[in-house]
């Protein structure tokens, strides 16, 4: 079943770039990535989800309803952490957690006392004496409360500790294998790579790719540079090397084919130096901006 | 109900302060009437009153100048600057009621859980109202407590309170039309630090459309333009609310809750 299923979605804000022809299925279990630089279109793309703005084209739903006519029901099933945090400031802590149970049904009070045992929050605080970080933790409680079906992230793990992040990842999981799915809008690539199933790669407004995390973790994508006595870049093209830099005999290139091709290459050659590496997802994803600007 | 209760609770701490101020002022302008009743104030009044041109008293709502040694009278006269002033709450009220939720960037987390836009303002709608009501009770009451102190013998407190039900009556109605006019500036404005200038600004251009229509007979059908002037108090002691002016609340109150709904429903959050 489809949780989230996004199709030609566009946002315009006058001359402004909001998203553009976005689709995206996201299933049910998954644990879905969302990755971009800032004013890519990701909490645009959120923002519509939510109906906190309306598309002005295509349409998105949400358990098969329409994000825009049914979106009270959609909510119901969803919790959200935004990426700036931001409550009634002369309210405490209990109050807000109080406010948003009374929006839910069936919440589970030995639950919802043990976020926030494990989240460490102060409950007689107000809200304007947090931190951004202790916001933050009051924020994914308030969105786990009710064990929803679906979870909405956006920079959840901006301003916490690392010990608060692996509480947030262990109580994700837990979620996810009760069979909530979680669609997770990060910059941190490393727990993009670690914690999803699949990712997205948005950029103005429009998606790049959409990826198996499965494909990162097993391809044998290598980085190579290689500093020859001859211009061999046509020769790398033909094998299936994409180039990202050459400068003079240095030509660096991402290569995922057969090694062996690339090595009976360049014995041909006087080669004085070479070096090969694993690629990591950040770099996977800083080649897919470096393509685009080329 | 929780976005009621919640609405309710914020508003108590500004109720409480226009309670206290307006009810301060009444007590002030009321501890005077005594002496206007008892040292032939009213004669010095009227002289100096004679004195000005006929367009500053109608200005000034002395058209017909009043009988200072009555009670209801004095009332009455001093009543309309707290109808000022409540107008200009009760405009606040609306102004800020949905706007505050976009500046302040609280719409995200309330419209993350189930609740729609249409039940958002429904709820804003009914707690701003509340508070007004409230409002209006406090200074009813406090007003009957302040006039049965300083009332002459002969006068029965129930006349006076069946007078005061009227002025109330009217103060509520004129406030919940600039309510209902912040409520649709609410929608239309994109930041918070606009709705007082603007909520307030309304009620004085309004205003002086009224004046104007006073002042001046080829311009009095600005007095339509002109909510306070729908039940100024002076009027409203010696001749009643006018019908018109009832139904002409009631069309402005519903044209601009319709169309706050209508706007609301329709808009995107501005966070």
């Amino acid at each position: 079943m489809n949780i989230i299923e996004i199709k030609n979605l566009t946002k315009a804000y006058g001359k402004n770039r909001g998203i553009d022809n976005v689709n995206l299925t996201i299933n049910e279990g998954e644990i879905f990535g969302f990755i971009g630089p800032n004013g890519a279109g990701k909490s645009t793309t959120i923002k519509t989800l939510l109906n906190i703005i309306f598309p002005t084209r295509g349409e998105a739903k949400i358990f098969g309803l329409d994000c825009v006519t049914e979106t009270t029901k959609i909510k119901e099933n969803i919790g959200y952490v935004p990426s700036e945090v931001r409550y009634y400031d002369d309210m405490t802590v209990r109050e807000i957690i109080d406010y948003a149970k009374s929006f839910k049904k069936n919440i589970d009070e030995e639950y919802v006392d043990r976020l926030i045992k494990l989240f460490d929050v102060e409950l007689s605080k107000k809200i304007f004496e947090l931190s951004l970080g202790n916001k933050k933790k009051v924020s994914i409680i308030q969105a786990l409360i009710h064990k929803p079906k679906l979870l909405i992230l956006d920079e959840p793990t901006s301003g916490l500790d690392p010990l608060v992040q692996k509480h947030l990842f262990n109580e994700l999981t837990a979620l996810n294998k009760q069979g909530s799915t979680i669609f997770l809008s990060s910059h941190n690539l490393t727990e993009i790579e670690e914690f999803c199933h699949r990712v997205a790669i948005i950029k103005e407004g429009k998606i790049l790719e959409i990826k198996k995390l499965d494909d990162f973790a097993h391809r044998t994508l290598k980085k190579v540079s290689i500093t020859v006595n001859k211009d061999i870049s046509k020769e790398i093209k033909a094998l299936g090397g994409l180039i990202v830099g050459h400068e003079e005999n240095t030509i660096i290139f991402n290569y995922d084919k057969d090694i062996n091709e690339l090595i009976s290459l360049i014995s041909k050659y006087i080669v004085s130096n070479l070096i090969i590496e694993e690629r990591k997802l950040s770099e996977e994803f800083m080649t897919y901006y470096e393509m685009e600007e080329k | 109900m929780n976005i009621f209760k919640m609405e309710v609770k914020k508003g108590i701490k500004s109720l409480l302060i226009w309670s206290i101020v307006c009810v301060a002022l009444t007590i002030l302008f009321m501890s005077m009437f005594p002496s206007m009743k008892n040292s032939g104030m009213q004669e010095l009044v009227n002289t100096k009153m004679d004195a000005l041109p006929p367009a500053i008293l109608e200005a000034f709502n002395l058209k017909e100048m009043p009988d200072f040694t009555k009670l209801i009278e004095y009332f009455a006269y001093v009543f309309q600057y707290i109808v000022i002033a409540g107008c200009i709450y009760a405009g606040m009220l609306g102004a800020k009621s949905l706007i505050k939720e976009e500046s302040e960037g609280t719409i995200e987390f309330l419209y993350a859980q189930p609740v729609s836009r249409t039940k958002i303002v429904t709820m804003k709608v009914l707690s701003s109202f509340v508070l007004f009501y409230i409002f209006i009770m406090i200074m009813s009451i406090a007003s009957i407590l302040i006039s049965s102190i300083v009332k002459p013998e002969d006068l029965e407190l129930i006349d006076l309170i069946i007078d005061l039900k009227m002025l109330f009556g009217g103060f509520f109605l004129v406030g919940l039309v600039f309510m209902a006019i912040g409520f649709l500036l609410s929608v239309l404005i994109k930041n918070l630090k606009l709705a007082m200038p603007l909520s307030t600004g309304i009620f004085f251009i309004t205003y002086l459309l009224g004046i104007f229509s006073n002042m001046i007979d080829k311009l009095e059908f600005l007095k339509y333009f002109s909510p306070f002037h729908y039940a100024v108090p002076a009027e409203l002691i010696k001749t009643g609310i006018d019908k018109a002016n009832i139904g002409l609340s009631f069309v402005i109150i519903i044209i601009c809750l319709v169309s706050t709904y209508i706007i609301y429903n329709k808009k995107d959050f501005n966070i």
